[in-house]
């Protein structure tokens, strides 16, 4: 299949800051990365969210969700991919703003909601019944405080959001 | 991420360091696992997550295939020396249930 136009070429590599550098930077900033179907390219995009993170203010542990919860959904998107083989260039967005932290992935693709479609692991069985992963997603859902996703345009959506309030503490569904 | 190890008092205790994500747990895993195939007797492992900064779920998976193996060897695997924000992530997953998680290398020592 070639519905990859010529402008979604995976080696077309999009880089923005927004935002004033400098820590405890409070005015709403940006991170937006573009990437291939590529885990040194996630690699790195992971090291510098959390760079990014840190820079704007955002607490550590608070920093780690967010992090993980991106490297999660994106590991799946580049190993499960689309189910026409192309996983093709990733969007990855995140906003800071006082209270929250926002998060948009998207790439095209086929429709697949990983929020319904990947079964949550039983944590309550023991060692020697717990099955091997189908673990990132269910980590995505307990640790930000909203998961949305939506299939646009053969495009798959996924927004997250991590309150930067701690009294609300863990949920863990 | 760098693995390094040294055997204390006949059980392994690992090193990683730095993250151990998708793209290198792999190199995790076939660390790891170098040092229990092909063994005959149990395999005793302390994994010290003293310089281990980041851990996803790839690495995670990682973790229960050792332990399931070392079990099935008649060994055991302790974790120790986690930071705040990666013990957070163990216990949502259950991991907390399944896994020997201890503070420090000596308790972890102290296990076997």
């Amino acid at each position: 299949m070639d519905e990859i136009g010529p402008t979604d070429r995976p080696d077309e590599r999009r880089m923005t800051d927004s935002a004033p550098s400098g820590a405890d930077t409070k005015t709403p900033a940006s991170f937006s990365r573009e990437i291939a179907g590529d885990l040194e390219e996630l690699s790195r995009l992971t090291e510098e969210l959390e760079e990014f993170s840190e820079t704007h203010g955002v607490p550590p542990a608070q920093a780690q969700r967010v992090t993980l919860s991106v490297d999660e959904l994106v590991t799946n998107i580049i190993n499960y991919g689309s189910p026409d083989g192309s996983s093709g260039a990733i969007q990855v967005q995140v906003e800071v703003d006082a209270g929250a932290v926002r998060i948009e992935i998207e790439h095209r693709g086929f429709p697949f909601n990983p929020f319904e479609e990947v079964a949550a692991p039983d944590t309550s069985l023991p060692l020697e019944e717990r099955p091997i992963g189908g673990l990132g997603v269910f980590l995505v859902k307990s640790l930000m405080t909203s998961v949305h996703y939506e299939h646009q345009n053969g495009r798959n959506l996924v927004v997250l959001t991590r309150s930067l309030d701690d009294a609300g503490k863990e949920e863990t569904s | 991420m760098n693995l390094t190890d040294e055997t204390k008092n006949g059980v392994i205790v690992f090193s990683p360091e730095g993250r151990i994500d998708t793209r290198s747990s792999s190199a995790f895993e076939q660390g790891v696992m170098a040092r229990v195939d092909g063994a005959e007797g149990p395999v005793n492992i302390v994994m010290n997550f003293t310089k281990l900064d980041y851990i996803n779920s790839t690495g995670m998976r990682v973790l229960l295939i050792l332990a399931k193996r070392l079990s099935g060897l008649n060994g055991k695997l302790v974790l120790c020396e986690m930071k705040e924000h990666i013990l957070e992530v163990f216990k949502i997953s259950g991991f907390n249930q399944i896994l020997k998680i201890v503070g420090t290398e000596e308790e972890a020592l102290a296990e076997f």
